[in-house]
């Protein structure tokens, strides 16, 4: 018996090492990757094309600015990269808008509250949520162009407030925990719904939503369908992105420096929730 | 007025400014609700209209889409659709078998809390905040011709395909180590705090015993986990008929991606919409969706199945 059960603990320790090992060769390509286009991003054409691997050479210029130079010039469909910033950011505040707003508002009257067709909302909801409906991008474009705001930040905000249904679960939840004795003491006060909502509850929400936010941000940032099927012509950093690199074709160091100067503010708003994000525990408990 | 009647009026006063509160608030998402169920649920209408004459209402067809979609798939076309479905196929067979397993024994050891596995966690979570444009552009050019890994593969002496890695026999494959090297980035997350979640006391018992590392994973941490990874395998299943990005941007020009052999019927759809194929995207995705959703729900019941055995 014993053994055995040393002879188990002598292969699970090889496969553990193994699985070690491969997991920091995993974490190393990562940061491999960005050291080597952080590095390239500084680079001539011509450095780049006769040495992928070594630092910016002496015979080809050294350190080069230009291709960062070149990025803050590049034009698609006539926006330059200030303008695709501009309709980035738009996309930023029309998503984050909605993350604090028609979630929390929901979730709270859902939470808190007893009405008539509830059920029916709920029910609604739930077959929303439980048919993954394939497709559906279609339909929306053709709702769009029926309406005439294919195309615009308006449509967008119709799609952005689309994804208020899980969102809610979370926040029907969160105040559903919520005790009632601070609303009863405002009552008494005299203190309306809107007070008890505004003052009370909604800042009790707020570590969530602010996880939400940050969440929300990096995921606008990194977006590409979005733009690419809703909003062609306002191109986004993503899209803008996508552009640079066939425009450039094959010169990649100009990419490069694309690909750093959209990657810094995500490290940098990152930084900010990463702690939040691995200390919490009840991140699993989405299901 | 007595005292009663005032009292009365009151209520029926802070009744009925609560309704109005609750109108308020439900007003907007409760319109979306229904705007969502019409733009989820018309799919079905347009599968059967045809888009090109006009584009806004559609003329009716019939079954014309449908038979489309399936002549697709004919074998004897130049690039058939099937293999799309054959790569949907390979990436269920990654999601299931080779990225679940791997997150799963990541977040173990990150749970252990092996050597640096605080560094470990935020660096292998870098997959996750990173555009999939720039992780697919930084992908594409590590691959090129003359490209590092070229460079590395000449150094130890092994030889490179003769169209490269981005070439039609190549190419999916490239997808595919992609999609296994940014894959299994996003579970781990939810793995760890799942494991993080189960009580010290029964993995405390359970060495008491003298369960060994591997026994505690085995008896204790998977089964309690089970619900998350069941969730996590039915997002990741369903992510699988809408998977379209990386071939989109790997291949220089998204409607050659039959010619790479790249597709999946995530991109047909997609490719499809952007044409203004509405009702052939939407027959296609309502045929996906009525294989789709008995799926979905079949592992959801497993899911709720296991939690109910699950208590802690």
């Amino acid at each position: 018996m014993k053994k055995q059960v040393m002879q188990e603990s002598k292969i699970w320790l090889i496969a553990k090492t193994v699985l070690y090992v491969v997991m920091v060769l995993a974490a190393l390509s990562y940061i491999a990757m960005f050291v080597w286009i952080l590095i390239n991003s500084f680079k001539t054409p011509l450095n780049y094309m006769n040495d992928v691997f070594g630092l910016p050479a002496d015979e080809y210029g050294g350190f080069d600015f230009k291709n960062y130079l070149d990025v803050l010039f590049f034009e698609y469909k006539e926006q330059n990269l200030f303008q695709m910033l501009g309709n980035t950011v738009m996309l930023i505040l029309i998503n984050v808008f909605c993350a604090l707003s028609f979630p929390v508002m929901a979730g709270y009257v859902f939470g808190r509250m007893e009405f008539k067709g509830r059920a029916k909302f709920e029910a609604m909801l739930y077959v929303l949520m439980t048919i993954p409906v394939i497709g559906a991008a279609g339909s929306t474009l053709n709702f769009l162009d029926a309406i005439g705001l294919n195309n615009t930040f308006a449509g967008i905000f119709i799609i952005s407030s689309a994804s208020f249904g899980s969102g809610m679960l979370v926040l029907t939840s969160l105040f559903r925990g919520l005790p009632s004795s601070y609303a009863e003491a405002a009552y008494i006060d005299g203190a309306g719904e809107w007070q008890v909502f505004a003052r009370i509850y909604y800042p009790q929400a707020a570590p969530l939503l602010s996880i939400n936010v940050i969440a929300t941000i990096i995921g606008v940032w990194n977006d590409y369908m979005t733009g690419y099927l809703y909003l062609p012509d306002h191109p986004t950093i993503a899209l803008g992105l996508q552009q640079l690199q066939r425009k450039a074709g094959f010169d990649y160091p100009i990419m490069f420096a694309g690909i750093v100067l959209t990657m810094i503010p995500v490290f940098i708003v990152f930084s900010f929730i990463a702690k939040r994000i691995f200390n919490s525990t009840d991140l699993g408990a989405l299901k | 007025m007595s005292n009663l009647h005032t009292r009365q009026k009151g209520l029926a006063e802070v009744k009925r400014k609560r309704t109005i509160f609750i109108v308020l608030m439900l007003a907007y998402p409760v319109l979306h609700l229904f705007l969502e169920w019409y733009l989820n649920f018309n799919i079905v209408n347009m599968a059967f209209r045809d888009y090109s004459l006009d584009i806004i209402n559609g003329d009716f067809v019939g079954f014309d889409n449908f038979e489309a979609v399936f002549k697709m798939f004919d074998p004897s076309l130049e690039y058939p659709e099937y293999y799309a479905l054959r790569n949907c196929l390979h990436l269920f067979l990654l999601v299931v078998f080779v990225n679940g397993p791997i997150s799963l024994a990541f977040s173990y050891l990150l749970f252990l809390q092996v050597r640096a596995h605080k560094v470990l966690q935020y660096i292998l979570y870098i997959p996750c905040i990173t555009s999939a444009v720039v992780l697919v552009l930084a992908w594409r050019s590590v691959l090129q011709p003359n490209g590092p890994i070229e460079h590395f593969l000449t150094m130890i002496g092994q030889s490179i395909p003769y169209e490269g890695f981005l070439g039609p026999n190549t190419a999916w494959s490239s997808i595919i180590v992609f999609s296994i090297w940014t894959g299994f980035s996003t579970n781990i997350i939810y793995f760890l705090s799942c494991m993080r979640r189960v009580p010290a006391s029964y993995i405390e018992a359970a060495k008491l015993d003298g369960a060994g590392e591997f026994r505690v994973f085995w008896s204790i941490i998977l089964p309690l986990a089970s619900p998350t990874i069941c969730t996590m395998l039915s997002l990741g299943i369903a992510g699988i008929f809408s998977w379209a990005l990386p071939s989109l941007l790997m291949i220089p020009n998204s409607t050659h991606n039959g010619e790479y052999f790249t597709g999946t019927m995530g991109l047909t759809i997609l490719n499809l919409t952007t044409n203004h194929s509405y009702g052939l995207a939407s027959a296609y995705g309502l045929m996906l969706t009525a294989v789709a959703t008995p799926l979905m729900l079949l592992i959801r019941k497993l899911a709720n199945k296991l939690e109910s055995n699950v208590e802690y």
